[in-house]
Formats: C-alpha cells, sequence, structure tokens
C-alpha cells in the first residue's frame, strides 16, 4: 500500500474514537438516535428469536411498510425496494410526512432529508437499517401530525422545535404529542369526513399502553 | 418493490405502486456517479470479490490511519469535517470537505458494496479540497479548494486537472518537508483514466 510507511502504529481504537458506528460495543447506544457530528443517526441491527421471527414490536416494524403522504394522496416509500442480499439506499425528503407501520403510530414531519442504508443479512451478520439525518438547527422543527386514514384529512398535529432545543427533547414531545392525541376522540375525529381514527403509538414500545400496543399491530 | 394495493389502516387512501416523493437505489446498480440526494452527495458502488477491495484512509496529523474494513462484514465510519481522506483505488487524491462525510461497506456474497456521503449542514459542502500526503514523512501538500455548492462534480473535475498537474510535473509530486517524491495517481471516474492514471490506480 502506497502509504504504508506512515501508517499509525497504534490501534485504531486509540487513535479514532467509536471509528465504526456498527461495532457491537456502540452500536446500542444508537438505537434511539444519537447525534454525531453533523448528522443524527439511528442504528438498528434486526435480531432474531431461536423461532426465527423478529424480536419485539419495535423491531416489527422494520419489516413493515413505510409509507408517505404526498399530493396525491399515500404512496410506499422507494427505500421499500430492496434485492435479496444487495445493501439499498433510500432518501425521504424533508417535509414529507412519512409512516413506518409497527414503528411510529403517526406521521412523522421534519426539516431534514432522512437517508437510509439497508443491508440484507449475512453469516454471522443480521440485516440492519442505517437511518441519517442532518442534525436540527435553529428554527427547524420534527412534527408528529396524523392524518384521516380516510380522507387524509390533517386531524392533529404537535411540533418540537429540535433545531433550538436539542434533539434530546425529540422522543418526550413525541410521548407527549401522542398521549395528547389519544386522551379524547375529539383528537382523532376527523373535521371532514367525521372518521374518528385509531389511536397513536409512540416508537418506544416499552411505553405502550394495553391500547397503543393494539393500534401498533393495526397500523 | 411491493405493489400491494391494500391501504394502511382499515380504510385509508389507496397506494400507488410508484413512490415519487422519495427515492432509492442498490448499491450494486448504480452508475457510479455522485448524485445530490436532497440534502446530501451520495456515490454508491460495488467491487467483486476478484477485484482489489477499496480501502478508506484518514489523515490524523501523526500519520494515516487504514480503516479496517474486514473485522465484521459491515462498516459504518464517520470522517469529521475538516479531516483529509482518501479511498485507494476510488480516487488519488485526498480530500478535505467542511461536513462530515460517511463511509459505508458491506460485504455480501461475492462482491462488497460501498457508499460514501457528505452532508449533514445546510449550505455544505461550500468548500472541497484537494490534496496529497507525503507517503515517506505523511506531510500534507499541494492543497487547492474549489467552491463546490449545488455542484459537486465541478470539485471533481477540477481534482482530475489537478491530477494531471500533479503527474505532469515533478515539482508538483515532491514534497516540500522530506523531498521524496509522490507516484503518480489518478482521478475519480475510472472511464476519464489515461493509461498513467489506469496504471497508477491498479497499482494503488
Amino acid at each position: 500500500m502506497l502509504y504504508a510507511d506512515v501508517y499509525v502504529k497504534e490501534p485504531i481504537e486509540k487513535v479514532i474514537e467509536d471509528w465504526d458506528f456498527l461495532n457491537e460495543r456502540i452500536v446500542s447506544t444508537f438505537s434511539a438516535f444519537r447525534p454525531v457530528g453533523d448528522n443524527v443517526f439511528g442504528l438498528h441491527p434486526l435480531r432474531f428469536d431461536a423461532a426465527g421471527h423478529l424480536k419485539g414490536p419495535l423491531q416489527m416494524g422494520m419489516c413493515r411498510r413505510t409509507l408517505e403522504l404526498g399530493p396525491h394522496g399515500i404512496r410506499e416509500q422507494g427505500r421499500s425496494r430492496q434485492r435479496p442480499g444487495e445493501p439499498a439506499i433510500g432518501i425521504a425528503f424533508a417535509g414529507t410526512p412519512h409512516h413506518v407501520e409497527g414503528l411510529f403510530g403517526y406521521w412523522h414531519i421534519n426539516d431534514k432529508d432522512e437517508v437510509y442504508i439497508s443491508t440484507p443479512p449475512a453469516e454471522n451478520e443480521p440485516p440492519t437499517i442505517i437511518i441519517v439525518m442532518p442534525h436540527p438547527k435553529g428554527h427547524e422543527t420534527d412534527r408528529f401530525a396524523w392524518y384521516c386514514e380516510r380522507c387524509t384529512s390533517l386531524v392533529f398535529m404537535r411540533e418540537c422545535v429540535t433545531g433550538r432545543d436539542g434533539f434530546n427533547k425529540f422522543w418526550p414531545a413525541e410521548r407527549a404529542a401522542v398521549r395528547e392525541y389519544n386522551s379524547d376522540a375529539k383528537n382523532r375525529t376527523c373535521w371532514n369526513c367525521g372518521c374518528v381514527n385509531p389511536l397513536g403509538y409512540a416508537a418506544m414500545c416499552h411505553f405502550d399502553t394495553p391500547e397503543e400496543r393494539q393500534a401498533r399491530m393495526q397500523w | 418493490m411491493s405493489t400491494d394495493p391494500e391501504p394502511p389502516g382499515k380504510s385509508g387512501a389507496g397506494l400507488s405502486a410508484e413512490p415519487v416523493l422519495s427515492t432509492g437505489f442498490l448499491l450494486g446498480h448504480t452508475d457510479g456517479r455522485w448524485g445530490q440526494c436532497g440534502q446530501y452527495i451520495i456515490w454508491g458502488g460495488k467491487r467483486d470479490d476478484d477485484e482489489p477491495p477499496y480501502l478508506m484512509h484518514e489523515w490524523i496529523g501523526q500519520g494515516v490511519v487504514p480503516i479496517p474494513a474486514r473485522r465484521q462484514p459491515t462498516l459504518f465510519h464517520r470522517v469529521p469535517a475538516g479531516r483529509p481522506y482518501h479511498v485507494a483505488r476510488l480516487f488519488g487524491f485526498w480530500i478535505v470537505n467542511d461536513c462530515d462525510a460517511l463511509w459505508f461497506e458491506s460485504t455480501r456474497g461475492d462482491a462488497t458494496y460501498y457508499a460514501l456521503m457528505i452532508g449533514g449542514v445546510s449550505g455544505k459542502p461550500e468548500i472541497a479540497s484537494c490534496l496529497w500526503v507525503c507517503p515517506k514523512c505523511a506531510a500534507r501538500f499541494n492543497e487547492g479548494s474549489v467552491e463546490v455548492l449545488g455542484q459537486y462534480d465541478k470539485f471533481l473535475r477540477v481534482a482530475l486537472e489537478r491530477v494531471r498537474a500533479f503527474n505532469g510535473s515533478q515539482a508538483l509530486r515532491t514534497c516540500p518537508r522530506c523531498a521524496a517524491v509522490h507516484a503518480p495517481v489518478y482521478g475519480f471516474y475510472e472511464a476519464d483514466d489515461t493509461a498513467e492514471e489506469r496504471a497508477a490506480r491498479q497499482a494503488a
């Protein structure tokens, strides 16, 4: 190798901290999204139980549809394109409401693009989803929205100014928005068509109420 | 992709077969060009097992660190803004970006798949720099910067011009600190290689 004479002799762990985000020592620190440098990262190696099923409801979202809402209604996101055995990249553009079935029970709208890298399983390595998004800045927000499942009218929305308040405010704001939405059937009732929409649920499934857990299985 | 017509929820709006709002691609089926994908600039590619792999390097002041690829099948590595990096066999110069770069590689079956993403800050990358590192003393030299906002391909064109000037001048290839002469180098797009650049890429 051209630069072999000037390779640093020390082990890489000593000269570059966290040099591989997928290293088993640190990968779990990215499970609930972690800001590092210019970006926020979510890393999700998918684990299976002895029967070969994905473990836990949170994982369930990874194998279900990702939907996005545009001017012509609801569509399945392009990142769903996956060829067996080959990693893929998907990009969800800023401002587009998106929802992953079973993973989070609202439509997420953020001011930053999200990039997804998905790898299929390999020997001794589970399939993995990597989510990368720019770190929100200034007045940039994350929004938690619910659209009517029948007519797609906006029925309820809450906002977190993550750019100003910090990304660590995202999860409390998300849970508060879900609980507020679920607290009154009026919040879920479409002003346009009268449809009473299903309950929402947060991404962290271990906080689910029984009703939220049921909703997670529903949409 | 799935064309399942079943609507979300119990009675939701119908699904369309083709996505238009988001986009995606397979790392083994790219055209090998850089692309602006929303707020990121992304390159993706693949090397079969019978081809020598790409190897990411970082310059950290006291020397060069190769990013080892074979400890586990998949690697995801961040290069902080401002730190020079070079990927052997992919491009024969060093790049400095004013925002983070992310390197992904994953071995699956008989191939290794790669992605390099630049971005994360609004309005960047705005400036990209091209430089070389002395293979004998690790000094940085012959550095030049380009405004690249919204036109990263411009950087690659300028880098190729600088590669050719570098190869054409022993003075430019001579380390100002230790006087070692750097070997000839190559640009980013293999299809643009001259015979000398192709040989340099193969020797890397």
